[in-house]
C-alpha cells in the first residue's frame, strides 16, 4: 500500500467513524444547549439500541433478509431510543429542572448506570444471538448482514466498503435533515428560542417542557440510528459500549462547541480522523491520549470550542 | 364584558423562603394606561412575573379577563392575551430580527395576518424593517427594546406588561419608545407600565401606584401622584 492509499484509508475510516459519533455527539450537544444537562446516559442509550438491533436479528431472523432487516431497524430502534429518552427526561430529569445544576448531572450518572444493569441483564437473555446465561456481560458478535464489499472492486488496496457507503447514506441524510428542522420549523425555531433564553421563550408562548421533549425525543432517535449502524459495522455490542460512544461524543461536543450543532459534527470528524491515523500508524495504545491532546489544544486557543458561540449578548 | 381587564387582591409571592410581595392589590382597566412605580428592588419585577406565570403567587388572587389565572402556565396566559416585554429585554441574541419577531407570534397560525401584524411591526418602529436579517444581539440597547416591544405586540395582546422599557436606552430613542407606548394605548391596548424614570411613567399614564417593599403604598390619577408630597420628593427628585 503506498503513502497515498494509506493516507486515503485511513481519511475514509476515520470519515465513517466520525459520521457515527456525530450522530450520538448532536443529541449530547442538543439536550446540553436546550437545559445545560450533561446526559451522562446517552451512551448508554446508544448502547440499549444496539440490544434491540441485536434482539431484532434473532428474534425475526434478519440474516436471511438483510435488506428489510435494515428497514425494520431504523425504524424500530429509533422509536423505542426516542421513548426511552423521553421517559428519561419525563421522571429523571423533569422533576429537579429547577434544582441546581449538579442534582440533574447525578441523576444522569444514575440512569447511566440503570441502562448499564438493564443491558447487563438483557444480555443474558436466553436467546441464541447473545449466548444467554453465564455469557450474559460478554461481548456479542452481531451477524453480518451488509458484508463489506469493496466498492471499489476486489482488486484495489484502498476499500470503501457498503458499510461505509450505509454509515454515509443513513447519517449525512439525518444531519441535513436535522438543520433544516431546526432552522426552519416552527418547533425548531421554539428549540433555538428556548437554548437561548428560557424566560423569554415562555413569554412568547412556548411551551418549554414540550419542547424540551421533544429535544430529548430528537436526540434519542438518533442515538438509535446511531446504535443500528454502529452495531452493523463493527459487529460487536457490549452492555459497557456506551462507555466509549458517550466519551467520544461528549468530546466532540466539547471540541466543536457545546450547544452547536455543526460544532458537534465537525468535532465528531476531528475525532474520527484522529483515532483513524492515529490507529492506522499502529499507534492505538496512544490513540486515547492524542483524542484529549487535540481536545485540550482547541480549548486552550478556543475556550468555547471550534464553533462555540460568538455572539454576544449586549446588556 | 367587564371595564376591569387584570386584578390583583392580597398578592403574595416571593423566591423560597424570600418573602417578596407581601399582599399587592392593583388593577387595570380596559384601556388605560397604568404606572406602577417604586425604588430597585421594590418588588416591581416580581408582580409583573406573577402576572405572566412564571413566578407562582403563594397567597391572594390574580384574575385577568375575567379568568383566574393564579395556576394558569405561562404559556396559556400568552393565548390568553397577556404579553410582556420583560426588563433587560431578553431579545433572542443569536436569532434574527425577523425570527425574533415571529417567536412573538408563536401562539397564533394564520399566516396572513401574521404577515399583515409584521408589516405593522415595520411601520412602528422601521429601523426593525432594516436591520430584519441581523442578528438579534448585534442591536443596540434601543433598537432591542424596540424590538422587544414589537415582538410582545405579534400575539395581539389585550394586556401589555412593560419592565423599564426606558433601561438603557438612548434619550432620543426614549421618546420614541414613549410616542409608541400611547399611540398603541390610542389604539386600545391596555398597559401597565414599570418604570425608573417616574416623571415620565407618571406623565404617560393615567392612574398609578407605588410599590415600597412589597406593599401598595399610594396609589391614584397620575394627576395626583404627581402632585403628591411624598412621591415628588421619593421619585421626582423635588425639593
Ligand atoms: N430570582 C430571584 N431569586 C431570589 N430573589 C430574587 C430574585 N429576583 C428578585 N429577587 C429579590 O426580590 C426582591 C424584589 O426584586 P424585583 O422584583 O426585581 O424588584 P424591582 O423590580 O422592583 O427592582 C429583591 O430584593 C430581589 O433581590
Ligand atoms: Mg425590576
Amino acid at each position: 500500500m503506498s503513502w497515498f492509499e494509506f493516507v486515503l484509508q485511513q481519511l475514509i475510516t476515520g470519515l465513517t467513524n466520525g459520521l457515527i459519533i456525530a450522530l450520538v455527539a448532536l443529541g449530547y450537544t442538543m439536550v446540553y444547549g436546550i437545559i445545560e444537562l450533561i446526559n451522562f446516559a446517552h451512551g448508554d442509550l446508544v448502547m440499549l439500541g444496539a440490544f434491540l438491533a441485536l434482539t431484532l436479528i434473532g428474534a425475526c431472523h434478519l440474516e436471511g433478509s438483510p435488506w428489510l432487516g435494515l428497514g425494520l431497524m431504523l425504524i424500530a430502534v429509533p422509536v423505542f431510543c426516542a421513548a426511552v429518552n423521553w421517559t428519561v427526561d419525563r421522571v429523571a430529569y423533569r422533576p429537579i429542572r429547577h434544582a441546581p445544576k449538579l442534582t440533574a448531572l447525578v441523576s444522569a450518572i444514575g440512569v447511566s448506570f440503570i441502562f448499564m444493569n438493564i443491558g447487563l441483564f438483557w444480555g443474558g437473555a436466553p436467546m441464541a444471538v447473545f449466548g444467554g446465561g453465564a455469557a450474559a456481560a460478554s461481548p456479542k458478535d452481531v451477524p453480518d448482514l451488509i458484508g463489506h464489499t469493496n466498492l471499489l472492486g476486489s482488486g484495489s488496496l484502498v476499500q470503501i466498503t457498503v458499510k461505509d457507503a450505509l454509515v454515509a447514506l443513513v447519517t449525512i441524510p439525518l444531519m441535513v435533515a436535522l438543520t433544516w428542522f431546526v432552522r426552519r420549523t416552527r418547533i425548531g425555531t421554539a428549540m433555538r428560542a428556548t437554548a437561548q433564553n428560557p424566560m423569554a421563550a415562555r413569554l412568547m408562548g412556548i411551551d418549554v417542557d414540550r419542547v424540551i421533549g421533544a429535544t430529548f425525543i430528537i436526540g434519542g432517535a438518533l442515538a438509535g440510528m446511531a446504535a443500528v449502524v454502529q452495531s452493523l459495522y463493527y459487529n460487536t455490542i457490549s452492555f459497557q459500549m456506551g462507555y466509549r460512544i458517550g466519551l467520544d461524543a461528549f468530546t466532540a461536543a466539547v471540541l466543536g462547541g457545546i450547544g452547536n450543532l455543526p460544532g458537534a459534527v465537525l468535532g465528531s470528524i476531528v475525532i474520527g480522523l484522529v483515532r483513524a491515523f492515529s490507529d492506522g500508524y499502529g499507534a492505538t495504545q496512544w490513540t486515547n491520549a492524542l483524542v484529549f491532546l487535540v481536545l485540550i489544544l482547541v480549548l486552550v486557543f478556543r475556550p468555547s470550542g471550534i464553533l462555540g458561540a460568538h455572539v454576544r449578548e449586549k446588556v | 364584558m367587564s371595564d376591569v381587564l387584570l386584578e390583583l387582591d392580597g398578592v403574595c409571592a416571593g423566591y423560597g423562603p424570600i418573602e417578596v410581595l407581601k399582599g399587592v392589590g392593583l388593577r387595570v382597566d380596559r384601556g388605560e394606561i397604568v404606572t406602577l412605580i417604586g425604588a430597585n428592588g421594590a418588588g416591581k419585577t416580581t408582580l409583573l412575573m406573577c402576572c405572566s406565570g412564571l413566578v407562582r403567587p403563594t397567597g391572594g388572587t390574580l384574575r385577568f379577563d375575567g379568568a383566574d389565572i393564579a395556576r394558569t402556565p405561562a404559556h396559556d396566559i400568552v393565548r390568553a392575551g397577556l404579553a410582556q416585554v420583560p426588563e433587560g429585554r431578553r431579545i433572542f441574541p443569536r436569532l434574527s430580527v425577523l425570527e425574533n419577531l415571529r417567536l412573538g407570534a408563536f401562539t397564533r397560525s394564520n399566516q396572513a395576518e401574521i404577515a399583515a401584524d409584521l408589516d405593522k411591526a415595520f411601520a412602528l418602529f422601521p429601523i426593525l424593517a432594516e436591520r430584519r436579517h441581523q442578528a438579534g444581539g448585534t442591536l443596540s440597547g434601543g433598537e432591542q427594546q424596540m424590538l422587544a416591544i414589537a415582538r410582545a405586540l405579534m400575539c395581539r395582546p389585550t394586556l401589555l406588561l412593560m419592565d423599564e422599557p426606558s433601561m438603557g436606552v438612548a434619550p432620543l430613542l426614549v421618546q420614541r419608545i414613549f410616542a409608541a407606548i400611547t399611540a398603541l394605548n390610542r389604539e386600545g391596548l391596555s398597559i401597565l407600565l414599570v418604570e425608573q424614570n417616574a416623571n415620565l411613567a407618571l406623565a404617560t399614564a393615567h392612574r398609578g401606584y407605588v410599590m415600597e417593599t412589597g406593599t401598595i403604598a399610594l396609589s391614584g390619577p397620575t394627576a395626583d401622584l404627581m402632585h403628591n408630597e411624598q412621591v415628588r420628593a421619593c421619585y421626582l427628585g423635588a425639593r
